[in-house]
């Protein structure tokens, strides 16, 4: 028995306990601890039931009057959608699972594709301009995107004197 | 179902007989008021009879009943626009006639004491969770029957009716004054 069943089985109107949900609730500490906090609620249900039931009056017939265009229409609306909902519930589920599968792919090629064009043998691969050229004074021209380590080679080219860089 | 969209009206006075009492239960606890509780229902039985032409019963009568009660016992609510009486009444003459000659009056009155006070903690719910609770035990409704009568999933069913008892426990032995 899941815990799932066990709440099921709890929470029946007329509940008889019985050897597989007595056997859970010794093995599963969660479903004892909600067991005793919601006994007092459970009894005041179950046996305010019985009471109910106990001064239920008798089946007298109804007037005319009672019917009105109103509740038929509440009827048949009910009717018409209910159906539907079944379907509808079914549809929605298997349509939200269609819109997260592809919206998971979409997103996983994006980032995929996004990984690949800034990975920095991509860029450093891609790159035409020696080491040593400034990308301060090239800055307006159509170079193409460089890597962190290729700037710092530029910056080190132009403003490190050659001694230190050696 | 079938047989009475066949004609056979006899067939849904065995409906009538099955459901009444199950639906009374649930109207009498919504709308804490008993012969409201009892014209209802047999507003939504007559509804359900004059439109059982419109009725696919390849679907579940039940939860097409249910679903009728709890959508009038709301429209009654936003007629009648007043506050929740808390539980059935008690007729006094009942009540004293019971408590002078029955020998059992005493007992009669007490449980109905703690009806009123379990209605009372239901309606201080919220109306979901309430709905959930009283379709779960008063109607003896799965929970798949009641997220289809509450227009919820089945988890959601679930949860109400779970969340409605932990706020129950909390509050029936304060309103019985069993925490003192």
């Amino acid at each position: 028995m899941k815990c799932d069943q066990a709440f099921e089985r709890l929470t029946e109107a007329q509940f008889t306990d019985d050897a597989d949900l007595t056997r859970h609730l010794r093995e599963c500490p969660r479903c004892r601890a909600m067991q005793q906090t919601l006994s007092p609620a459970l009894k005041w249900m179950r046996e305010s039931r019985h009471d109910v039931t106990e001064q239920d009056s008798p089946w007298h017939q109804p007037s005319a009057a009672l019917l009105t265009e109103e509740s038929v229409a509440v009827a048949v609306d009910i009717a018409q959608r209910l159906p539907r909902a079944g379907r509808n519930a079914v549809m929605r589920q298997a349509l939200g699972f269609a819109l997260v599968a592809t919206f998971g792919i979409a997103f996983g090629v994006l980032v995929l594709g996004q990984h690949k064009e800034e990975s920095p043998k991509a860029v450093l691969s891609a790159s035409p301009l020696p080491k040593t050229m400034c990308l301060w004074t090239q800055r307006d021209g159509e170079s193409p995107r460089q890597s962190a380590a290729s700037v710092v080679d530029s910056c080190i080219a132009c403003h490190v004197p050659a001694m230190i860089r050696n | 179902m079938r047989r009475t969209q066949a004609g056979n009206f006899s067939a849904f006075e065995e409906l009538v007989r099955r459901y009444r009492g199950p639906l009374l239960r649930v109207a009498a606890s919504k709308l804490g008021d008993q012969l409201a509780a009892e014209d209802l229902v047999q507003e939504s039985l007559l509804a359900a009879f004059a439109a059982r032409q419109t009725f696919n019963p390849q679907y579940a009568f039940r939860t097409w009943m249910w679903t009728i009660l709890l959508r009038l016992c709301q429209k009654y609510r936003q007629r009648e626009s007043r506050p929740i009486r808390a539980g059935g009444s008690i007729d006094p003459q009942r009540a004293d006639g019971n408590a002078g000659t029955d020998p059992c009056g005493l007992a009669h009155l007490l449980q109905s004491e703690r009806q009123d006070l379990l209605h009372q903690a239901l309606a201080e719910l919220p109306e979901a969770e309430a709905d959930a609770l009283r379709l779960r035990f008063f109607a003896g409704l799965k929970f798949e029957e009641i997220a289809v009568a509450m227009a919820s999933s089945v988890s959601g069913a679930k949860q109400r009716v779970k969340h409605g008892l932990e706020r129950l426990a909390d509050r029936l032995p304060m309103l019985s004054g069993g925490e003192s």
